[in-house]
């Protein structure tokens, strides 16, 4: 008897646990995700860089965000950009990740480099880049729950 | 008749919080936000809402069966076997949004934007508690 009504405090325990994390993790994880993507008191919002290299003439993108903890829980923010051709092949991606601790902050960058040659055949039109595919996502709880977003933009000549 | 009472007030919680709460939230919610995220993400609202009244009114009739019967009745076990397994597919069901199938990897969205949600160490939790919760019905009452 003593040991099922202790079974039944362990079912309970683990109930508040789940619960607990649960909702701390979630917290942390979308507080962090949106209070970066929206832009706060520290910028937040992507930043574009666009360069060429003197010697190559390739093309180097760099795109930072400003990721924030305001959550209670550490966070792992990933970060990837990448270039896709018309049949999702992809040209070139980078990935940026950061171990961020609660109301801290890190900036993300993710710099690509498209060849000289690709980049001339983007301007003509003749290349077969169609979509810049930005991915977020913020985890917590020993990076045991996540949230992110995936969102494909048009390439623009 | 104490019984009956019991056995009445147990079945409020599951009335409240899974058959009314969630259709008068339904009466709140605009009609252009559920054709949105109905055709936007495919998260069917009233389904949703449909689907809880339903696991509501099985729960509490579970609840009844169980507070009604006597101890050394088997139908005790059962119902709250049962009752279990129902609450578990509840939990599955609300954590994939609709589709209890998911076990807390979901992916919402359309063509050039996703969210995309893991929840699995949570689902994983979960299955623990009423995987041992099982466990001490099957010692307390088989």
């Amino acid at each position: 008897m003593k040991k099922l009504k202790l079974l039944g405090y362990g079912i309970i325990a683990l109930q508040i646990a789940t619960a607990v994390i649960a909702a701390l993790s979630i917290y942390t994880d979308l507080t962090s995700f949106m209070g970066s993507l929206s832009g706060g008191e520290n910028g937040g919002a992507l930043r574009l860089e666009n360069r060429t290299d003197t010697v190559t003439g390739a093309q180097i993108l760099t795109i930072k965000v400003n990721m924030q903890n305001k959550g209670f829980l550490e966070i792992v923010a990933t970060f990837r950009l990448r270039v896709l051709t018309e049949q999702n092949e992809v040209v070139t991606e980078a990935q940026d990740a950061q171990r961020i601790p609660p109301g801290g902050s890190k900036e993300l960058a993710a710099t690509v480099t498209i060849s000289k040659e690709e980049w001339e055949m983007f301007q003509a039109g003749t290349s077969n880049i169609s979509t810049a595919q930005f991915f977020f996502e913020v985890r917590s709880f020993f990076d045991l729950i996540g949230f992110g977003a995936s969102i494909d933009v048009p390439a623009l000549r | 008749m104490k019984r009956a009472i019991r056995a009445a007030a147990s079945t409020i919680p599951y009335i409240v919080f899974l058959i009314v709460v969630p259709l008068v939230l339904l009466r709140f919610i605009p009609a252009e936000l559920l054709n949105a995220l109905a055709g936007g993400i495919g998260i069917q609202v009233q389904t949703i809402t449909t689907t809880l009244a339903l696991v509501g009114i099985s729960l509490a009739a579970l609840s009844v069966l169980k507070n009604l019967s006597r101890e050394e009745s088997l139908l005790k076990p059962i119902a709250s076997t049962v009752g279990s397994i129902v609450t578990l597919y509840l939990f599955l069901y609300i954590i994939g949004l609709g589709n209890p199938l998911t076990f807390g990897s979901i992916n919402i969205g359309t063509a050039g934007a996703t969210i995309l949600l893991d929840l699995k160490f949570i689902v994983l939790l979960i299955i623990v508690a009423s995987a041992v919760s099982w466990n001490k019905i099957d010692s307390s009452q088989f």
